[in-house]
């Protein structure tokens, strides 16, 4: 039997990132875990949710490129720390190693071992969020987390944010192969 | 040194949901890894992501309503199935028991442990695919997996996508949320 909770927001875990941009001239870096792939194709488009009150929107507006970062779980504590003090506040710029790929305003982070460059290709506002939507640009990966050439979120060691209970969780096992634990029913199915 | 792979998507694991609606007069759903918080207010907006000549993104876009269910492990088999097959040709409007929830084109699934309705807001044409945006309009969960009025994912154990191809279990908890920075921020103090 189903509880109706009210319009709770119930889509998690979701991957946690830290995002970002240059603010005043100075790399900014903030936690987000409220995003998405808009498409699966080329361009690719991946979208992130802010709320304005953020220093970094400020950023991303003024310079249209953003970066997004996956952390491993050995940056537990400074992923957190990026999403509790705001750059309004508090010098973030020199808490990381930072390079560049091809946009100069969308800090790389040495110590994430996957890291994304985009340019805003549009802004969504949604009441007190802005939505940006970036076209992805370019991602650097550290070579032992690529299986074959690709990336291998399990050698990320990715946290997955649970917002209802706070908490950062880790993968556990694999269950199964897609596209193929279905395949049963598809012969059934053809029956 | 990290290597430069051209523009790889590389934002996984990422949640494995069904998505329902109604076309042709008969409930549909599909298998979709790309979805999306996009906000945390009231209303509350969700994307999800289909590429335009999707079956069931007919039906989203007639009535203006869909659902977003959540399946558990055990309905891996299930979810991998929907997401094989287009409800062009084959019907899936049989293969899961439904409930009525609020909206009459935002077909829940019984077995999936949480379910959301949603009526469109708003549409984003992105060249191959559209992205519905949705407000939440309801949320739906097995009392089993409610603790506390909120939902607890250990619980209702979710299915995560990778682009290798596998299904993941969420795993243990790593560190409290809020909480495990505040070693950094207390030090920057000093």
């Amino acid at each position: 039997m189903h509880a109706d909770l009210g319009p709770v927001l119930a889509l998690y875990p979701t991957l946690t990132t830290i995002v970002g941009a240059h603010c005043g001239g100075k790399p900014n870096f903030l936690a987000v875990a409220h995003l998405s792939p808009m498409n699966h194709g080329t361009p690719q488009y991946l979208a992130i949710g802010l709320n304005k009150a953020h220093h970094t929107n400020a950023g991303i507006l003024e310079n249209g490129q953003f970066s997004i970062n996956i952390p491993g779980q050995d940056l537990l504590a400074e992923t957190d720390y990026v999403g509790l003090v705001s750059g309004k506040n508090t010098d973030k710029s020199g808490l990381f190693e930072v390079f560049y790929g091809q946009l100069p305003a969308a800090p790389l982070i040495r110590d994430c071992p996957v890291c994304m460059e985009c340019r805003l290709h549009q802004t969504l506002v949604l009441g007190a969020h802005d939505i940006f939507i970036g076209e992805l640009v370019a991602t650097h990966a550290d070579p032992t987390v690529l299986t074959d050439g690709r990336i291998d979120v399990a050698k990320i060691r990715p946290m997955l944010f649970d917002m209802p209970l706070k908490k950062y969780r880790a993968l556990g096992p694999v269950l199964g192969d897609c596209w193929s634990a279905g395949k049963a029913l598809k012969h059934k199915d053809a029956q | 040194m990290k290597r430069k792979l051209g523009a790889v998507n590389a934002l996984y694991p990422s949640l494995t949901v069904l998505a329902g609606a109604v076309v042709d007069g008969r409930p549909n759903f599909i298998t979709v890894a790309h979805v999306g918080i996009l906000n945390h207010a009231t209303p509350q907006y969700l994307s999800i992501s289909l590429v335009k000549s999707r079956h069931t993104a007919r039906g989203i876009r007639e009535h203006g309503q869909f659902s977003i269910c959540l399946p558990s492990e055990d309905l891996v088999a299930e979810t991998d199935y929907v997401g094989m097959v287009s409800g062009r040709d084959v019907d899936k409007s049989g293969l899961f028991e439904l409930f009525a929830g609020d909206l009459p084109f935002a077909p829940l699934i019984a077995r999936c442990p949480v379910c959301m309705e949603l009526t469109l807001h708003e549409t984003l044409d992105l060249t191959t695919h559209d992205v519905f945006v949705g407000r939440l309009e309801a949320t739906w969960a097995d009392e089993d997996v409610v603790l506390d009025g909120r939902v607890d994912f250990a619980k209702s154990r979710p299915l995560l996508y990778d682009p290798l191809r596998r299904y993941w279990t969420l795993g243990r908890v790593a560190a409290q949320a809020w909480s495990v920075g505040k070693t950094l921020k207390n030090k920057e103090r000093k």
